[in-house]
């Protein structure tokens, strides 16, 4: 027993550290310290298979679920409740059997009970909603309004789903168990692959008021006692059911946001008949719930210039005032679509216009805006035409739209997207005089915001990345392509992301890398949306070039449009239709939080030696007179000091004659052999070179960011003129923290200074240490101050403008009254 | 002691301006960047303030008045800056107050910048910073320090409780 014991201990030890190597990198650099930044991303991005393959392709075995639902669904608006029946049918394209299906139950965040309540950090940092106040000793804890209306709402209001049925297509009931926002459904059966299952599932729900609970739905209270109500992650809908996850269980738990199966839905809505209501889909039966006048309207619209109001603003208020107790049934039909949502209220307006996109997959798509009178204006104008551009130039680097609607929807909510729908919130403001107007940056919200939303139905609606995994993949993705629908919009209005803004995030201590999953990233704004899309911006702009970029990315939207694309998939479409190795730039940009910063340190000249003594021996004795003198020597001279040489003069010696640059023979039979042992290709090199004397210029680089990036050069020389010049970020491989350049310009070309990165394109932190010789850069503060002096804001442009040209008699006369009051 | 002994809970009355947090889109981002500079050249101690223009477009109808326009009045762009002087506050190490004076402000591009400087202190062991700016109105805001100048950067991130926070070199 004894023995055994020290062997026990033994083998616990090696099995520790065996585990603690497993959990660091697969590879490591045990010696040195070179960091090997272009490593390739080979055991970082999953092994290629039969589903998704090594070029980022969908597999030769792809296969995704497929899910249909026909939902019958009334909304109680006095009661602010949803009552519904849905049946599903569930497809099994997997080559595998399911015991079990797992179904979404978002609502269930907003239940006392719920894993987003419970553990709620109190104070917390980066938690959705109202933030509190920690006290410390002597200051009171806060506990915020905003908070406490929500925990009353909460108290009022019983949320989360009532699940009242789930059964079988024969009616008999089905097992299920409810996890948080989950629910196992136990199928009677073993779901063979290939094959279907129908199932239904009671349920209802109380709304809740999206101004008292931060959310993304619900409805919006009106002082005359109407609603807009938002209705979104509304039903319960099956779990994503992958190749790369299996079952998606990740509790939702309201950042993190979805992702679903494609499948065909058939909706039946029962509202007030007073309601107008926006959906997914087509709408199936006009003629039930449209009047004469409102479906000729929608007609007219198809072909219209600007948008035609199916609901003008008249009839909206006229609509609001009444109320009624009837009701009315609009059913909507939507066809591949991952997900369904839908907005109904009196209050609305709606306009529309068709836009002819032509080509195969949907000629015609019809776009429309709903809106309350707080619209105003802003909506009438701007809604339904930002709808239009989006698809127009989304198109253009990824599909055509592919639905027969698109609609922006004003309520509650700041900006969400669904299929064919996205909720926006830009209002105007009623003003005392009666008017409503808005301000230039709620003109800019209104327009980004709708670029960005229907710019969500390509990526993630229709581009099926996952949100609640890596929100980067469509957040970053549409962040940079609504930068590039804002600039073809009016490039006056400072949209997108330049590399500069991302700067400060970068440099800053409070970061995680892009690739993190969504619940747990730090500052999701700058991490999701800012960076990626700079990176994006850059890989464009600088590394790939404009052609290569869109050609690669119109491949990654055409490969997963309609599929389910993990960053691996992006990463591999990017660099294998760019054809260029990319690995460095993920690795950088989004699986590090390192930052770029290059600085150039040093330039130094050389020049080449002949060889020859009697050129090279007197280019050194130059070199040596052109020093300064010596200080000591110069000052005795001014002192009138005599020199023992001078007063000596009759005492001389061979060395008065000759300094130590002088040439022998020595040295020249020395140069002859050197020619003569030349090989031919060696003496005709050496011939060139001596006869151009071309300048030599040793550029040194040292990379502080840790980030590598191309080092975008900007040469000036002596005569003026400028160069710039690109050396790929490859000049780091073998060398992440210092690398040397050798430029080689013309003998009357010679290097005055030397700028790195002069147009800031690389987000390279510090401006600085990229001038060679070094520059004062101002500070902003010093920039500020000096801009302000010359800034000419302060001349009164208005009145001087009405100043009358003079003209020479006008001088003549100003001379004379000049000499008059002199 | 532990601090919940002691806790004491009190509203903090909030502005009922748009409180409706961002979702997918985070256009009104409700984030600041500020940066501290040790500037040794001009020896002062420079603090750059950068807002996002659409955040000041609101908070400032819900600060001042409900006219009142970042964009276009100079009023409005001074009553901002002066909001905000008094919302940043530097002490150092020993408590010692730094008045920051102020040194103007200025739109360029989506962002709305604000300056402020002071002499460098003496003591540069580290300084207290403290950012308020815009959190009383919307507690989701976030103030992003970062201070530089003095070696690597640091950065301090007032967010939901930070008060006082400090950054040593």
């Amino acid at each position: 027993m004894n023995i055994r014991k020290p062997l026990a201990l033994a083998a616990l030890l090696l099995s520790f550290t065996l585990v603690n190597s497993a959990n660091a990198s697969a590879v490591k650099q045990t010696k040195g310290d070179f960091e090997d930044k272009f490593r390739q991303l080979d055991e970082v991005l999953p092994t290629p298979n039969v589903y998704r393959n090594a070029s980022g392709e969908p597999g030769e075995n792809y296969w995704q679920q497929k899910v249909d639902y026909k939902i019958k669904v009334s909304l109680d608006e006095e009661k602010r409740r949803i009552t519904a029946s849905e049946k599903i049918t569930y497809k099994n394209n997997s080559p595998y059997r399911l015991k079990y299906l797992w179904v979404q139950l978002d609502q269930n965040r907003f239940k006392d009970d719920s894993i987003a309540n419970v553990a709620n950090n109190f104070g917390g940092l980066g938690r959705r909603g109202p933030v509190n106040t920690i006290g410390t000793g002597d200051k009171p804890t806060k506990l915020n309004l905003t908070e406490l209306r929500a925990m009353h709402f909460k108290a009022d209001n019983e949320l989360g789903y009532e699940i009242s049925a789930v059964k079988d297509s024969k009616g008999k009931a089905i097992d299920f168990t409810v996890v948080g926002t989950q629910m196992r459904i136990d199928l009677p059966k073993p779901l063979k692959s290939g094959d279907s299952v129908k199932f239904s599932i009671d349920f209802a729900f109380n709304i809740v008021e999206e101004n008292a609970v931060s959310a993304r739905s619900g409805y919006e209270k009106f002082d005359d006692g109407n609603d807009i109500f938002l209705l979104a992650q509304w039903f319960p809908r099956l779990h994503a059911y992958t190749d790369y996850e299996g079952w998606n269980n990740k509790e939702f738990l309201g950042r993190g946001e979805f992702t679903l199966e494609f499948g065909d839905y058939e909706v039946e809505i029962d509202v007030p008949a007073d309601h107008i209501v926006s959906s997914t889909g087509v709408l199936a039966n006009p003629k039930d719930v449209l009047t004469k006048t409102q479906r000729k309207r929608l007609e007219q619209a198809k072909t219209a210039k600007r948008p035609v109001f199916i609901v003008t603003e008249e009839e909206a208020l006229e609509n609001e005032k009444e109320g009624t107790d009837k009701r009315k049934t609009w059913t909507f039909k939507a066809k591949n679509v991952r997900d369904f949502a839908w907005a109904s209220s009196r209050t609305f307006i709606w306009d529309a216009k068709g836009y002819q996109q032509g080509g195969d997959v949907q000629e015609h798509v019809m776009a429309m805006s709903f809106y309350p009178v707080e619209g105003g204006d802003l909506w009438k104008k701007y809604s339904t035409e930002s709808v239009i551009h989006t698809m127009e130039v989304y198109s253009r680097f990824s599909f055509d739209y592919p639905y027969p609607t698109a609609q922006s929807v004003n309520g509650p909510v700041g900006g969400m997207e669904y299929p064919m729908i996205t909720f926006n919130g830009p209002r105007t403001e009623l003003r005392d005089d009666g008017d409503r107007t808005y301000s230039q940056a709620e003109k800019r919200f209104l327009i980004g915001v709708v670029i960005h939303e229907i710019g969500h139905i390509y990526f993630p609606m229709v581009v099926n990345s996952d949100e609640r995994q890596w929100t980067w993949m469509d957040e970053g993705l549409n962040s940079f392509l609504d930068g590039v629908a804002g600039r073809e919009w009016d490039p006056n209005i400072p949209w997108g992301v330049e590399p500069r803004d991302i700067t400060g995030y970068m440099k800053s201590e409070t970061q995680v890398p892009i690739m993190t999953q969504s619940d747990s990233i730090l500052r999701i704004g700058p991490n999701a949306y800012t960076k990626p899309a700079a990176a994006l911006n850059i890989l464009r702009e600088v590394i790939l070039g404009r052609e290569l970029f869109d050609f690669a990315f119109k491949e990654y939207s055409e490969r997963w449009a309609f599929k389910r694309p993990t960053p691996a998939d992006f990463f591999r479409t990017m660099e294998e239709a760019s054809g260029v190795d990319l690995d460095w730039f993920w690795r950088g940009w989004f699986y590090s939080t390192d930052h770029v910063d290059i600085s150039i340190d040093k330039v130094y000249k050389m020049r080449l030696d002949t060889h020859d003594p009697d050129i090279d021996f007197a280019r050194l004795r130059d070199i040596e007179k052109d020093k300064p003198t010596s200080r000591f020597v110069e000052r005795n001279k001014a002192e009138g000091k005599t020199l023992w040489i001078d007063r000596n003069k009759d005492v001389t010696d061979f060395y008065d004659e000759n300094d130590r640059f002088t040439v022998t023979n020595k040295e020249r039979n020395k140069y002859q052999k050197f020619l003569k042992d030349l090989k031919p290709w060696e003496k005709e090199t050496l011939e060139r070179a001596l006869k151009e004397d071309k300048n030599y210029y040793v550029l040194e680089f040292s990379n502080k960011g840790g980030l590598v990036m191309p080092i975008l050069l900007e040469l000036t020389y002596k005569d003026g003129s400028k160069e710039s010049q690109y050396i790929p970020a490859e000049i780091w491989r073998r060398s992440p923290k210092q690398v040397r350049k050798l430029i080689v310009t013309e003998k009357d070309k010679e290097l005055a200074s030397v700028v790195v990165d002069p147009g800031w394109e690389t987000a390279d932190v510090d401006v600085e240490n990229n001038h060679y010789p070094r520059q004062i850069i101002p500070s902003r503060i010093e920039a500020y101050k000096a801009k302000k002096s010359k800034g000419k804001v302060n001349r009164d442009i208005m009145q001087d403008i009405k100043t009358k040209l003079k003209t020479d008699d006008d001088k003549a006369e100003d001379d004379q009254q000049e000499k008059k009051d002199n | 002691m532990p601090k919940g002994a002691t806790l004491l809970f009190s509203a903090l009355v909030m502005i009922a301006a748009s409180l409706v947090s961002s979702t997918a889109l985070a256009h009104q981002q409700k984030a600041a960047e500020t940066t501290v500079l040790f500037n040794q050249r001009s020896n002062q101690l420079e603090v750059m303030h950068r807002f996002y223009l659409h955040d000041t477009e609101h908070a400032v109808q819900s600060l001042f008045d409900k006219s009142a326009d970042i964009l276009d009045s100079q009023k409005t762009q001074q009553q901002f800056a002066d909001y905000v002087a008094k919302q940043f506050l530097a002490r150092s190490l020993a408590d010692e107050p730094l008045t920051l004076n102020s040194v103007g402000y200025e739109v360029e591009g989506k962002f709305f910048w604000v300056y402020q400087e002071t002499s460098l202190p003496k003591e540069s062991q580290g300084i207290k910073l403290y950012n308020g700016a815009l959190r009383e109105l919307w507690p989701t805001q976030v103030n992003m320090v970062n201070i530089e100048g003095k070696g690597q950067v640091r950065t301090l991130y007032f967010s939901d409780d930070k008060d006082w926070l400090v950054a040593t070199f």
